[in-house]
């Protein structure tokens, strides 16, 4: 599909940008904590990324005030860190899911006449939280 | 932890573990332990829902998934580092190294008596040159009032000498033209509140060496407390203060 290695950074960079987004939308209605966010994402087919990169994301989350964390003992190994949004957090998630939503009707007004509507269509519902969570 | 991984597994994990730790080190001690534990936990489910193969082909599967420690701390590092950099210091940069260079100074526990001293003379420097800078603006700011009015009204000043029965404002060798004197005078007042407000404006500079030196005490006595606590050296080896069992 990608023809060389600038359009390949293209798309982690993209892919980085939306990745924050998508971890808000995962946690819109449920708690994770790191690896059963990366799983969840996985099942989505949306996390093509190395798996440690959340972690950073996570913790600006948290010093932003968007996300509140939990140590939670588990029945086997060690405890987990569970996050969850806090009011702002999921008011941002709901902000960045329209302003989302309105970025990916622009891109597809835009390339119309290349068909992308059609060819793209199935990649929506990864990202929207209301959609993602059932 | 007895239900952790095996042996080789947890032994791999480990040494990943210390890699990351010491990519670490400019992050404070409790995150970053808290941000340790929390992918010691990650690898420990990643490891359990690996499927089949050995332990070792496992393990370093989870780890390639993870990623390199560069891509955990890439967006951590910018603000735990560089702390000091901020603004523009780099003449008091310039005398940190003069003075480390010229009294052999290490950064240790050592070096906070002398910083401690050269701390005090920039406060007494400080006190002093601010002190300056408020007389010298009051003090025009008065001069340039009598001024004022020798120039608009001496006569004012002649009657105020006469009620007091003595010289009380002297026009020195301008007694025959006062008003000479005081727009002479308007204009020494002037310079003497400029150079006031100049001082206390430039003060900044010797209050930001202040900030400087108070800084790298405080440094010194984290990074002495810090050795004290990990009890033994260098975050590039086993941090002391985890517990890297599974």
């Amino acid at each position: 599909m990608y023809r060389n290695e600038e359009a390949e950074n293209k798309v982690t960079q993209l892919r980085k940008g939306i990745l924050e987004l998508a971890i808000l939308s995962a946690l819109y209605r449920d708690t994770h904590y790191g690896y059963s966010l990366v799983r969840k994402m996985t099942e989505a087919g949306a996390f093509e990324m190395k798996e440690g990169t959340i972690y950073p994301i996570l913790s600006r989350l948290a010093k932003e005030g968007l996300v509140r964390t939990e140590w939670v003992e588990s029945r086997q190994g060690p405890p987990r860190k569970y996050y969850s949004l806090t009011a702002t957090g999921r008011a941002m998630c709901e902000g960045l899911t329209d302003e989302f939503s309105r970025l990916v009707k622009l891109v597809r007004a835009a390339g119309q006449d290349k068909g992308f509507e059609s060819e793209h269509a199935s990649d929506k519902k990864n990202i929207n939280p209301r959609q993602d969570n059932e | 932890m007895s239900d952790g991984l095996p042996p080789i597994a947890a032994k791999i994990a480990n040494d990943y573990l210390d890699r990351l730790s010491g990519c670490l080190k400019g992050m404070p001690l409790n995150d970053r332990r808290e941000l340790l534990d929390e992918i010691r936990s990650h690898i420990y489910d990643s490891y359990m829902n690996e499927g089949a193969g050995d332990e070792v082909e496992r393990i370093l599967s989870v780890l390639r998934r993870f990623g390199d420690p560069a891509d955990v701390v890439s967006s951590r590092m910018p603000q735990a580092v560089g702390r000091l950099g901020k603004g523009k210091k780099a003449p008091l940069y310039i005398l940190a190294g003069f003075l480390i260079a010229l009294f052999g100074v290490p950064l240790g526990l050592g070096a906070i008596a002398l910083l401690m001293g050269l701390m005090t003379a920039l406060l007494a420097l400080l006190i002093a040159f601010y002190g300056a800078g408020v007389s010298l603006v009051v003090s025009g700011f008065f001069a340039f009032v009598i001024c004022l009015i020798a120039a608009t009204s001496p006569e004012l000043l002649t009657l105020l000498n006469n009620v007091a029965g003595t010289e009380i404002v002297s026009f020195g060798p301008f007694a025959q033209d006062p008003q000479l004197a005081g727009i002479l005078g308007l204009i020494v007042s002037l310079l003497l509140v400029g150079l006031g407000l100049l001082m206390l404006w430039s003060g900044k500079y010797i209050w930001r060496g202040f900030r400087f030196v108070g800084l790298l005490i405080l440094q010194n006595i984290k990074k002495a407390f810090e050795r004290l606590v990990q009890s033994r050296p260098k975050c590039a080896g086993v941090n002391p203060g985890l517990p890297m069992n599974f």
